[in-house]
């Protein structure tokens, strides 16, 4: 981030506004480094969706551009993979778990067998080997948003785009969750966008998080997390640099909540 | 939903099921006494073309020894199954074309909107005179009678597709041929299923209809010849079989769909 290389991802004055009302993105400009491991956080309703929708091309903005290496972005880039908080609707109901990983490659042109031994690599990566052959409402919940996951992954991304992704699973499966994603990015250098409402899953997972306003959503501030490349569901969060963050973003938050609109 | 569906219906409980036949049968033999009275001493005795519960039953038996009955039973199962083939091919298509694209949309619903509401019969007189009483004026009449339900439910099963899969896809960077064939046709299947069983029913009525009123071969055929030979007998026999037949069909339709939505995989 602080070297003068390039961002991965980069995003310039973007604004949002749906036709005929206020603008729901407003003005906001941020930089994401290869390999970092970037959330966007903010009060409810402060447009994250919006936001994520456009910077991964999914919606055009009314204004400002999107980058991603330097080349603007206007339409879904295969150099990126998104991952969506109701895994239930994402994966295909009536499609193997086989088939829903490789679809991905499958619009890319990968031979079968590739496809086979690439979608076996990637659901060994997620902790689930051999469950090509069954469908998805065979699996827990928590399964299958490693489903989602394998699929993002299987294309090797660049940057992975999540909404929300722990949002519909237990406390247990969360924490997996969360180190699984923590140690994939690791292990695969990848850029991740991790939008969430949860303060705390920002602050263990992050290197650094960007917190928004609200009405419309705006940059307050972006924070770095000088917690070190190795987190721990434990230890991490029992550091005092871990409740320092926490409390400063939430009090952030909360700052912006109850000003005057 | 699907499963519980089939459950019920290929697994009835011993006990209940007895009970339920007693019951059926029952109603049965007061529904023929009644009607064997009416027409013997009864207020209806001796009303002309009109025929005795015993007549018919007769009737209704010797009909099923009869080789005209059981070709005129495939040949109507035969032009049914080639309308339907028709509606299915056809529905679909225009249905996921107009669902999948707005131009397509734009230039063919008008035309639906108008054609939809005729009555189907009323195509009658017009192809008659194109085709005669023929196998394919049976065809021709199921068509149009069947091809609406299937357009109609594939055209919301496209357009009622989770926007959230849809997504996924164009992030995914799908090209379009492989969205329609990956994910819009197979997340529309049960409408399809839907659509394909009510236009199935249609077609059958359609093309029994054709042969009563048009001479289309078939059941409804052999129907208009008893009517016009003064059989009554056999006319209300040959309207049993054909009840018989409706049910049947209606069984194994319904079955289908549900093996259908079960095949898609339940959520």
């Amino acid at each position: 981030m602080s070297d003068t290389s390039q961002p991965r991802l980069a995003l310039t004055d973007l604004s949002k506004t749906y036709d005929g009302s206020t603008p729901v993105l407003d003005g906001i400009s941020l930089t994401v480094g290869a390999g970092e491991f970037f959330s966007i956080v903010g009060p409810s309703g402060a447009g994250k969706t919006t936001l994520l929708r456009c910077l991964t091309g999914l919606m055009r903005p009314t204004d400002g551009q999107v980058t991603l290496d330097g080349i603007p972005l206007s339409e879904p880039s295969p150099k990126m993979s998104l991952v969506f908080q109701e895994y239930t609707r994402s994966l295909m109901p009536w499609a193997s778990i086989g088939k829903n990983v490789a679809l991905p490659l499958r619009a890319r042109g990968v031979p079968r067998a590739e496809r086979t031994s690439r979608v076996a690599k990637v659901l060994a990566e997620v902790g689930l080997s051999g469950v090509e052959a069954k469908y998805p409402w065979q699996l827990s919940g928590g399964m299958q948003q490693r489903v989602a996951i394998a699929r993002a992954l299987v294309t090797e991304p660049e940057v992975l785009v999540m909404d929300e992704p722990f949002a519909s699973v237990d406390a247990q499966t969360r924490m997996d969750l969360e180190d699984l994603t923590r140690r994939l990015q690791q292990d695969h250098r990848m850029t991740i966008v991790l939008v969430t409402h949860d303060i705390d899953e920002a602050v263990y997972l992050s290197d650094q998080i960007a917190v928004l306003s609200k009405n419309p959503a705006r940059l307050v501030e972006v924070v770095d997390v000088p917690l070190g490349a190795e987190r721990d569901q434990i230890h991490t969060r029992e550091m005092s640099t871990f409740a320092d963050l926490r409390g400063r973003i939430l009090r952030t938050i909360r700052d912006v909540q109850t000003q005057p609109v | 939903m699907s499963e519980a569906t089939s459950t019920l219906l290929w697994r009835p409980t011993g006990g209940v099921k007895l009970r339920q036949v007693g019951l059926a049968a029952a109603g049965f033999v007061v529904w023929l006494g009644l009607w064997q009275w009416m027409t013997t001493t009864g207020p209806m005795a001796d009303t002309d073309g009109l025929p005795t519960a015993s007549r018919t039953l007769s009737s209704t038996l010797e009909l099923a020894g009869s080789s005209q009955l059981w070709s005129s039973l495939g040949t109507t199962l035969w032009l049914v199954a080639i309308a339907l083939a028709f509606a299915v091919v056809a529905g679909i298509a225009a249905g996921v074309a107009m669902g999948f694209s707005p131009v397509v949309s734009a230039l063919l619903d008008p035309i639906s909107q108008v054609l939809r509401p005729i009555p189907a019969v009323v195509w009658l007189p017009l192809l008659l005179m194109v085709l005669g009483p023929a196998p394919e004026l049976g065809i021709a009449m199921g068509f149009l009678g069947g091809v609406w339900a299937v357009l109609v439910q594939a055209q919301v099963g496209v357009r009622d597709i989770d926007p959230v899969i849809l997504e996924t896809s164009r992030a995914m960077c799908l090209p379009r041929r492989l969205t329609l064939s990956t994910i819009v046709l197979p997340s529309a299947v049960p409408y399809f299923a839907t659509g394909i069983r009510i236009s199935a029913a249609f077609i059958l009525m359609l093309v029994i209809g054709a042969g009563i009123l048009g001479g289309a071969p078939g059941l409804g055929q052999l129907i208009l010849v008893a009517q016009q030979t003064g059989d009554p007998a056999r006319v209300f026999g040959l309207v049993l079989w054909s009840g018989l037949l409706g049910l049947t069909f209606n069984s194994i339709l319904t079955a289908g769909e549900a093996l259908l939505r079960q095949h898609r995989g339940g959520r």
